[in-house]
């Protein structure tokens, strides 16, 4: 078994601040380009036609007023005001593109996260617990792709702005526009010693939130056994812990975060007070009271953006924790996949062929070693053996659910590693040993096998595997909506279930995998006719305890410690007096 | 106003904190308006200067330092108030978020498998997580920030009066047109965060199964049909969102564009007043300084009111959960027993039904069973013939609608459902392990359990495949036991069961996915537990029910036939066909 992480395993990454990620996340901006420009665009029109505004005042203040000019008072005042108009129009626009921008950045990360996944190999799931996983398909990208979106334009727009007023300051009183601005190295020094423990204090808290959802989820769906088993006290006494911690990590990170924001407040009113000081006093001759006014507006307009840009800076330091994980997950190795030239696997007629096939799950420990044996089109193979000895893999390799370690798995005598996925799994029919129900109709569950079949069809799916009797007796029959995992239903109802779904396939190869073991013995009897109408069309591998079943097989292999111990009919290997004999013996039904 | 009456439920002990942080927020906002209030006297007395007796203006240069000095030193402690407000506000947010959490978690532990039928794991998900989130924020932001733009607001305007009554009338007579809007907005955005928060929910949900079900999908070669159903749910997510931002930019204009345009009448009514020496420049100064205090507040109420939407979008969903009835649940005075229970078991006519509508049939119907302590008693019958359902009712998974369960002569429902419990040892069909270590596993129902007994335990369901493991019984096991084969889960499930040592022991078809020769060796096993047991058994293979003390048939609900081995074989009814089937006539 691979390396296991659950619910109280912080996932720590090692790598830290990465220019590389940030590359990669402008991929997904860049393809918004022409919307998010607009919105630059028009945010920063709208930025300098409002500029125009403190101008406007200060004429009004030095000039009009003193020199009682009611109407040019009045003219100006009417200008300011179209400004704010078209300040506020271009404003409402550009935030309508930002906003399109960002919903669709989000649609866009989550796609590529979810298809990735579709990908990625038995053992990812396996090795996790799924809240995490679930949690960066759904929370995380929602968090960062804000940050890409509304945020990067504000970053932009703000630097944009910073440097307008300060042009626009310059123009005003250079002297002056020096104070204004002398206060920034302060905060800059601030940013930088905050910088780090938050960002670490972030990590640790995404992590400890990450557990808690994890612990929830996995609650949530064993919460039966809980119950059963009283461990209700127990168990919350573990989710407290965990939302203790997250809480500790939390207040960490925001108590260091919400410096910033009082920090250059205060640094901002110094620098005004100085400013005073210096116009008023220092200065030869005494600023205009209008010269004043407007440099505090500026000065004002000119904190404003620093404060902006900080605060966005933090939650960009904050979300580099989220992006660094959704990155991880896209790019976490694909096992299975199709090679470059890979073809469409043509009809199976149904030769099967192991080629020396040895398989390891983790290195060193092998579970098939170096099998070989032929399947003709058509048989019927029945595969035995104590648990663990490899059965369940050999019809994983079959599938290619894993890729051997070495040989070659060969079908109708083509290698099924050069060929599509896609091609070859649904020309197979496979019941796994759980029987996973979607939450939804019993008639759509069966149609997963094949969407395009028709009602009748799903019927005569039903109908062969001896589904229909239960089906009919359930409320809405077939169209009765399961909860999830359909729980409504009873092992030996889903199994029969998942059956129908199967036959719906109409599959060129079977793999059963104890595909009955839930079922009683009367139905499975009346299922046995079912399945052997469904074996003659096609090439069977049937994992199977129950005599019955083995003996109508064609071929039996016998499994122990990853060889083929024992091949052949039932007949041959009853005369053997072998391992197969000696099982069989147990084997009554 | 329930939703807010139910948060402040969980904020006792805070509640002292949180109106600290509220008047806190109050005094910063009183210290801002020093800020202002000074530079008017700097511009009156210092820039402009006044007139003194002789007539002659005179600029009071020698208040300069102590002004600029005053506003420093106000405005830095206005800035340490503030963050007082914002750590005071974190700690009683993520207090109420702790508890709630909390609450929540202990009262989904009450609820039955009704309950968890109609919820799907999505949508519990969503609701502690995103609207957890959202209620803590609303407390540790909105709360402070409402407050401290209604005071702004308020104090913008008394001082706004004190300088120039006629000019403030005239600014105050604007913000009903500011107000307005917003409020419209309120009223009819209500619709659309309802949507937005649905669509994140559907498609968390179809993720979630997505995530469960991977090897079905990978069997059926789906991937690209699971795709498209989230691309779909993906999709509907965004547009929902996008049409939630698109119906606030139409009303933002206007508020904005009057909340901006305050500043500048300020500027034109100030000027002309100040034009007939009506009002003196300081004042036009400190009121221009000051629109922003009448013009952001408002400007953001629309914000908050979207925030506070959403906030009570979440609480609902919340006190759905919190609200939802238990029950099953203990009567007034349980019965708890004082030494260990015998194990008797009677079902005394009962009868179960899923659905309670009159439609519906009932699962298991007129059940009489006597089951003494010590005996073996198997269950066997074709697939949903109610089998499990009665194994349910034991331990009070379900309730019976008719009849009665007596164990040890004591009804269930009076007994009390945690001892109840402690005494049954179930192994379920379904076997449901957790992402832990094997023998956290097997310990689970007694986390104290001592190494060696676990080892025992295991020993006698599993025999040694576990020590074979990789990190033999430290080795941890995937989501739902994932990583293991079906024969191997299940012994581990019986593990577990056997470990609490019960006095009643269930078991579900826990040897279907084993192979002949494991069941032998846990046959013997459970015929030679280290202590007394009931055992009641539902399975398949006569081997597992030949030698029970009786063996019940099911069919439709309803018992068939009961009886011994040899009995039954005599009936030559459905228990002789099954055995006819697996070689044993």
């Amino acid at each position: 078994m691979a390396k296991r992480n659950k619910f109280d395993v912080d996932e720590t990454l090692g790598a830290s601040f990465n220019m590389n990620m940030l590359k990669r996340s402008f991929k997904y901006i860049w393809r918004e380009k022409k919307k998010f420009l607009l919105a630059l665009l028009f945010q920063m029109t709208a930025i300098v036609i409002w500029l125009a505004g403190p101008l406007l005042t200060s004429r009004a203040i030095d000039e009009n007023i003193p020199q009682k000019d009611i109407k040019m008072l009045v003219i100006n005042c009417i200008l300011i005001t179209v400004t704010i108009i078209i300040h506020s129009l271009l404003v409402a626009q550009a935030n309508k593109q930002i906003n399109i921008v960002g919903q669709r950045i989000i649609y866009d990360i989550r796609k590529d996260l979810f298809e990735h996944l579709q990908e990625l190999s038995f053992t990812y799931y396996d090795t996790r617990p799924h809240g995490k996983i679930l949690v960066r398909v759904i929370n995380y990208v929602n968090s960062v792709a804000n940050i890409l979106s509304n945020g990067l334009l504000t970053v932009l727009l703000q630097i944009f702005n910073l440097g307008f007023i300060a042009m626009y300051m310059f123009i005003l009183d250079v002297k002056l526009s020096f104070i204004v601005i002398s206060g920034l190295p302060f905060v800059i020094i601030w940013i930088m010693i905050i910088k780090p423990i938050q960002r670490k204090a972030y990590q640790k808290y995404s992590n400890k939130s990450s557990n808690v959802n994890a612990y929830l989820n996995e609650s949530i769906t064993c919460m039966k056994i809980t119950q059963l088993f009283t461990r209700e006290k127990y168990n919350e006494d573990i989710f407290d812990n965990l939302i203790q911690e997250s809480k500790e990590a939390w207040f960490k990170s925001v108590f260091t975060a919400s410096t910033v924001h009082p920090v250059i407040d205060s640094i901002s009113k110094v620098v005004i007070a100085i400013l005073l000081y210096y116009g008023i006093f220092m200065a030869n001759p005494i600023v205009s009271l209008g010269t004043l006014m407007a440099m505090m507006q500026y000065s004002n307009r000119f904190w404003n953006p620093i404060v902006q840009i900080a605060n966005l800076y933090n939650n960009f330091i904050n979300n580099m924790a989220y992006l660094e994980r959704i990155f991880e997950t896209i790019d976490e190795p694909v096992e299975v996949s199709d090679v470059e030239d890979a073809k469409e696997m043509p009809t199976i007629k149904g030769d099967v062929e192991f080629k020396n096939v040895t398989f390891e799950y983790e290195e060193g420990q092998p579970v098939l070693k170096n099998v070989s044996f032929t399947v003709k089109a058509g048989e019927s193979v029945a595969l035995v053996g104590p648990t663990g000895s490899g059965k369940s893999t050999i019809i994983n390799l079959i599938s290619r659910f894993y890729n051997v370690t070495d040989g070659q798995v060969l079908i109708d005598g083509q290698d099924i590693s050069k060929v599509r996925l896609k091609s070859l799994r649904k020309q197979m029919g496979i019941m796994m040993q759980e029987s996973f129900v979607f939450s939804d109709t019993i008639e759509a569950n069966i149609r997963y096998g094949c969407l395009s079949a028709d009602d009748e069809k799903v019927r005569k799916s039903a109908e062969l595997v001896c589904a229909n009797e239960f089906i009919e007796k359930l409320p809405d029959d077939y169209d009765t909506m399961l909860p999830e995992r359909g729980s409504a239903l009873s092992q030996g109802e889903k199994q029969l279930l998942s059956f129908a779904r199967t036959v719906a396939s109409s599959p060129k190869i079977l793999i059963l995998d104890e595909a009955t073991s839930s079922i009683d013995t009367k139905t499975e009897k009346a299922l046995q006719t079912g399945i052997n109408e469904m074996m003659k069309g096609c090439t069977s591998f049937v994992v199977a305890h129950r005599l019955s079943t083995i003996r109508a097989c064609d071929k039996i292999m016998y499994i122990k410690d990853g060889v083929i111990a024992e091949c052949g009919k039932h007949d041959e290997l009853m005369a053997k007096k072998g391992l197969y004999y000696n099982l069989s013996k147990n084997l009554k039904a | 106003m329930k939703q807010l009456r139910f948060v402040n439920e969980f904020m006792y002990g805070k509640r002292k904190l949180f109106s600290l942080a509220m008047v806190l927020t109050v005094v910063s906002t009183m210290l801002y308006f020093i800020y202002p209030f000074l530079t008017r006297v700097l511009v009156d007395d210092i820039l402009v200067g006044k007139a003194n007796a002789e007539g002659e203006i005179v600029h009071n240069f020698s208040l300069l330092v102590p002004i600029l000095i005053a506003i420093i030193v106000s405005q830095v402690i206005k800035n340490a108030v503030k963050y007082g407000v914002i750590v005071a506000s974190e700690d009683v947010s993520q207090t109420v978020l702790q508890r709630m959490r909390t609450a929540i978690y202990a009262h989904l532990s009450e609820l039955d498998v009704s309950f968890y039928n109609e919820y799907r794991t999505g949508d519990l998900m969503t609701r502690l997580t995103a609207d957890m989130d959202r209620i803590r924020h609303t407390i540790a932001w909105i709360a402070y920030n409402v407050l401290e733009s209604v005071c702004l607001f308020l104090f913008t305007v008394i001082y706004y009066f004190t300088l120039e009554p006629k000019l403030a009338l005239i600014m105050l007579l604007i913000t009903p047109i500011i107000f307005l809007p917003a409020f419209f907005y309120a009223k009819t955005a209500h619709k659309l965060f309802g949507k937005v928060r649905e669509k994140l929910s559907k498609m968390n949900t179809i993720a979630q199964e997505n995530i469960s079900g991977n090897k079905t999908i990978k069997a059926f070669a789906q991937e690209v049909y699971e795709c498209e159903k989230f691309a779909k749910a993906s999709g509907e997510f965004r547009d929902a969102n996008i049409d939630a931002s698109l119906y606030w930019l139409k009303f933002w204009p206007i508020i904005d564009v009057f909340s901006q345009s305050l500043s500048t009448i300020a500027i034109l009514v100030g000027g002309i007043f100040i034009i007939g020496d009506k009002m003196s420049f300081g004042a036009l100064t400190a009121i221009s300084l000051l629109t922003w205090g009448i013009s952001s507040p408002i400007a953001n109420m629309g914000m908050y009111i979207n925030d506070m939407q959403h906030f009570f979008v979440s609480v609902d969903k919340i006190m759905e959960v919190y609200y939802a009835p238990v029950k099953i649940t203990n009567v007034k005075k349980p019965y708890k027993p004082t030494s260990r229970p015998k194990g008797d078991i009677v079902f005394e006519n009962v009868s179960y039904k899923y659905n309670c509508d009159k439609k519906s049939k009932y699962s298991v119907e007129n059940i009489n069973l006597s089951i003494k302590s010590g005996e073996t008693v198997a269950i066997m019958g074709a697939t949903g013939s109610g089998k499990t359902t009665v194994l349910n009712m034991i331990p009070r998974l379900l309730d019976a609608q008719e009849g009665r369960i007596l164990v040890d002569g004591v009804d269930v429902k009076k007994w009390d459902m945690q001892e109840l419990r402690k005494c049954i040892g179930y192994a379920t069909q379904d076997v449901i392990l957790y992402s832990n270590s094997v023998d956290a596993n097997i310990a689970y129902g007694n986390p104290d359990l001592d190494e060696e007994t676990v080892k025992t335990c295991a020993t006698l369901a599993a025999g040694q495949f576990i020590e074979k493991l990789s990190d033999g019984y430290e080795t941890i096991i995937g989501e739902r036991g994932t990583g293991l084969s079906g024969g191997q889960k299940q012994r581990i499930a019986l593990a577990r069961a056997i470990a609490v040592k019960p006095a009643i022991l269930i078991l579900d078809d826990t040897t279907s996915a084993v192979d002949n020769e494991t069941e032998e060796y846990i046959q013997n096993s459970l015929n030679n537990l280290p202590f007394e047991c009931t055992k009641v058994i539902v399975a398949q293979r006569i081997s597992s029910v030949q030698n029970a003390d009786k063996i019940v048939i099911m069919e439709n609900g309803k018992i068939l036939e009961m009886g011994k081995h040899k009995e039954l074989i005599e009936n030559k009814a459905y228990y002789y066909e099954i055995c006819k089937l697996q070689g044993y006539v």
